[in-house]
């Protein structure tokens, strides 16, 4: 604790620098509700009489034109004649019982034109979880808005999460902030809120977390706040505490101990026991309260039984005001020059070649508007002569879908980049030009080229992306590069040590998947992909799973070979002993036993398949031993996602999945219940790799990334190449 | 008195922006379910966005009372609040009725007291009258003359603290 006893003035306590005007009491929400244009509330379980009164009231007030009720039609028909309420026929939406009725209020919603959403008479489980696939924020969270005589001298406050968050790590208060902020900026009138987050103590105790992920949260940058933790409730609202206790030794105590707009607690256990305080104290006549579920496209209000009728009222009307100047501040024309900036649709052919088929799309700007997969038989292996074949094979059929297409104007080609030989210095990522062009002319970077072609580090069907992309250049005289190759290598010191002096580890994943996953993440949080750690699983036949810190891949387990959890077709990680009796034991030859490991490993060795479809119908069927084997490969994925969490440093943003095996809702949801205490889980089901070839291309085009060039090491040590093999 | 017994009561809220703050007033009141007797706007004009000050009279125990004199004393356009019972003597109530006869001095005694009375005219129509007491005096002498069928007609009433 700094000593500044008696010596804690604040001198502009009074001075706000909001632009506009600040919510002087929570019930105030009323006026200014009725003040803006009015909202269409939508009912979810529309029968209730006290629900319908406070519609009704609403609409008295203005804040409310429209109400649509969803539910049994003779029930609310019986309602609305009891309350004596106008709904027009059309506005009541007949369903049978409370799976049809979320069904029916969740195809509504998607339809447009429902500002706020009010949960009435239907089951909250069932209602919840059918309205969460529409959260368009990696969390939803409950903020509410009060006043209280006793708490900061009366002046509102915004406190969360009371009721939703129930496990909050890291990543997840991260978000709490992100979601509190934007509902303070947008309805309080706060232009840059003061964030205190809630604690215990303001001193580091290991034992009580909330006090370091106050301190880490509090010492990031926030441009739209003022983030301040770990703080005591005390000195986080009472100036007088802070002038007795003097200033806490946490980050921005000076702009927020004492005068905290925004209190983020620490757990729903906190926040809920505050909330029901207030509320105790609102039914007292000494507080007003108004809650607003945040995260879906509209706003979602969830009200308690035991809320004050007050409550409920300032509740539609904290909604209406959010919901109207999100809105206002979305048809703000943006400037000219952003404008411009985005009004060229560069496009590009993207290729990824497989060892069975070759994936081809075309994308303009960042919508595909072509896509093929055409089947072709890699051969791995061969002289130089016949790889180059290959490629002109290769290059035929992408060409030939073209003229199919009848797509002309090409501005690039982007290919995927493949086991190029490891130059002495470690591989970035990003993208690496093949082909640019220069005069009119393109000329081929032949280094490349040929390093992957020639000598790569391990023979697999993604070599021939760079080859391809060099021939295509010089056919649609246009650019090429390659993005993330697998031998992307960003692994921090301590991730290279093995254990065994001899032996160093060296990364190889998805590098491709694991950066625009990544990527996509940071834009959908809203943060730079370099102020944040994330974990990364790239879960398909093969699986990488990536500690990401300031957009590296600092670590991951190696995909190839090379452990972490078994897949679909590969056996992951196994007991050395073992392994070494498996190699000498005269079973397998070297390749045999790759192809052993890689192909007839996993779900394969156990179940004799390793299609995730067919799976599924087995455990639906009640086969158990399906059933335990999809159990272990999630559980083995939820350990390697434990060791990411660790090497990411703890202080995880989100967990994101991607790749064809989260299509399975059996994975998807298994693994998310074995890892969501550790951080938020964003899901990006099936692939992102050619939306993210194409997006490297674009930013080569724009302007916004000079591609990197790639340098072969004086000595190519080809000795290393073990055959074909999948990533 | 006792804390649940109904009783008669009187706010004077001093307030910034009249009409406004008569729309939080009464929204306050409306969600604790108290209802509004009567509303008295004072000042030179009852218009919006001015100052000054709203008397409002209602009904509910003294309970009640106290949870709306914090909910109200904590709007934003309530400046400051004076409550009080309607029995007291402190407030004023006039009255202008129109009668079928003359008024004798004892149709205007109150519970506490006589109310001032003064004859404001007469004609074929009756004889006009101007009342003026505590409430808790004028109220019953009103609903006693209305009873006997001596008034036709309250032509005025205002509350004035």
């Amino acid at each position: 604790m700094t000593e500044e006893r008696g010596l804690f003035m604040h001198p502009h306590i009074d001075e706000e620098l909001d632009s506009g005007k600040r919510l002087e009491k929570v019930v105030d929400l009323i006026e200014i509700a009725g003040g803006l244009p009015s909202s269409t509330v939508l009912v979810v379980g529309g029968h209730r009489i006290e629900d319908l009164r406070l519609v009704e009231s609403a609409r008295d007030h203005g804040i409310v034109d429209r109400i649509i009720l969803v539910g049994m039609k003779n029930r609310i028909t019986k309602a609305i004649e009891e309350v004596g309420i106008e709904i027009d026929q059309k506005d009541i939406l007949p369903a049978d019982n409370d799976e049809q009725i979320a069904r029916a209020t969740v195809e509504f919603i998607k339809t447009g034109g429902v500002d706020i959403v009010l949960k009435g008479a239907i089951s909250t489980p069932i209602i919840n979880r059918n309205m969460l696939p529409l959260a368009i924020r990696s969390t939803v969270s409950l903020a509410t808005v009060f006043d209280a005589a006793s708490i900061a001298g009366g002046r509102p406050i915004l406190l969360t999460d009371a009721g939703v968050t129930t496990v909050c790590n890291f990543g997840r208060i991260q978000d709490l902030v992100r979601n509190a902020v934007d509902v303070a900026r947008t309805v309080m009138g706060i232009d840059r809120p003061r964030v205190a987050l809630l604690s215990a103590n303001e001193k580091q105790i290991p034992s009580l977390p909330s006090t370091w992920i106050g301190l880490e949260t509090a010492k990031r940058s926030w441009p739209d706040a003022v983030v301040c933790g770990p703080l005591s409730f005390d000195l986080a609202t009472d100036p007088e505490s802070v002038s007795i206790k003097g200033l806490p030794d946490v980050p921005n105590a000076a702009e927020v101990a004492g005068r905290a707009d925004v209190l983020v607690c620490p757990g729903i256990d906190t926040a809920n026991t505050l909330y029901k305080t207030i509320s105790a104290m609102n039914k007292y006549g000494e507080a007003s309260l108004a809650s607003i579920t945040v995260g879906f496209p509209m706003p979602y209000i969830i009200l308690s039984r035991s809320d004050s009728l007050e409550t409920r009222l300032v509740s539609v009307a904290l909604s209406a005001v959010y919901v109207q100047r999100s809105l206002q501040k979305h048809v703000t024309p943006q400037p000219a020059a952003a404008a411009a900036a985005v009004s060229k649709a560069y496009r590009v052919l993207a290729v990824n070649p497989g060892s069975t088929s070759m994936k081809v799309a075309l994308y303009e700007g960042d919508r595909c508007v072509q896509q093929d997969e055409v089947a072709c038989e890699i051969i791995v292996g061969g002289t130089a002569a016949q790889r180059n074949i290959q490629a002109e094979q290769l290059t035929g059929q992408v060409l030939n879908l073209l003229d199919k297409w009848k797509e002309e104007n090409i501005d690039a080609v982007a290919a995927r980049g493949g086991f190029m030989p490891r130059p002495a210095e470690k591989l970035s990522g990003g993208s690496y030009l093949v082909a640019e062009k220069c005069d009119g002319r393109i000329i081929v970077d032949e280094t490349i080229v040929s390093a992957v072609r020639d000598h790569p580090e391990r023979e697999h069907a993604s070599n021939y992306g760079a080859p391809v992309a060099a021939m295509l250049a010089q056919k649609l005289v246009v650019p090429a590069l390659v993005v993330d190759p697998v031998v992307v290598d960003e692994f921090s010191p301590e991730a290279e040590v093995s254990g065994y002096e001899p032996i160093v580890r060296r990364s190889t994943s998805h590098a491709l998947s694991i950066r625009a996953a990544a990527r996509r993440a940071s834009q959908d949080i809203g943060r730079p992909l370099e102020e944040i750690n994330l974990v990364v699983a790239h879960l398909g036949g093969g699986i990488t799973v990536a500690a990401v810190r300031g957009g590296k891949i600092v670590d991951n387990n190696i995909a190839l070979l090379g452990g972490g959890p078994f897949t679909p077709q590969r056996a992951g990680d196994l007991p050395t002993g073992e392994l070494v009796d498996l190699c000498y034991s005269g079973r397998f030859t070297r390749d045999e036993l790759i192809a052993e490991l890689t192909k007839k490993g996993g779900l394969q060795s156990y179940l004799g398949t390793h299609r995730m479809e067919e799976i599924e119908q087995q455990i639906a069927a009640g086969n158990k031993r399906a059933s335990l084997a999809v159990d272990a490969m999630v559980y083995q994925i939820a350990k390697e996602i434990g060791k990411a969490f660790v090497a990411a440093g703890c202080d995880v943003e989100a967990i994101v999945l991607t790749g064809g095996l989260t299509y399975s809702k059996v994975v998807r949801e298994t693994l998310r219940r074995r890892i969501i205490r550790l951080a938020p889980v964003i899901v990006y089901a099936g692939s992102l790799e050619m939306a993210a070839l194409a997006a490297g291309a674009i930013d080569m085009l724009s302007g916004r990334q000079t591609p990197n060039r790639y340098k072969a090491s004086s000595s190519v040590d080809t000795s290393r190449n073990i055959g074909g093999t999948n990533i | 008195m006792n804390k649940t017994e109904r009783n008669h009561w009187v706010f004077r809220a001093h307030v910034l922006d009249r009409s406004g703050a008569l729309t939080s007033i009464a929204s306050a009141f409306s969600n604790e379910g108290v209802s509004i007797d009567t509303v008295v706007g004072h000042g030179s004009e009852f218009l919006a966005g001015t100052d000054g000050s709203v008397v409002l009279t209602f009904c509910c125990s003294e309970e009640e009372k106290d949870k709306m004199v914090r909910k109200v004393r904590r709007l934003s356009k309530v400046t400051r609040l004076e409550e009080q019972p309607y029995e007291s003597q402190s407030l004023r109530k006039s009255a202008i009725i129109l009668t079928n006869r003359e008024l004798k001095p004892i149709d205007v005694v109150g519970e506490r007291a006589f109310l001032t009375s003064e004859l404001v005219k007469s004609n074929a129509n009756g004889w006009t009258y101007l009342l003026a007491g505590s409430p808790s005096d004028l109220d019953p002498v009103l609903e006693r003359l209305e009873t006997g069928g001596i008034v036709k007609d309250i032509i005025y009433s205002v509350l004035s603290l």
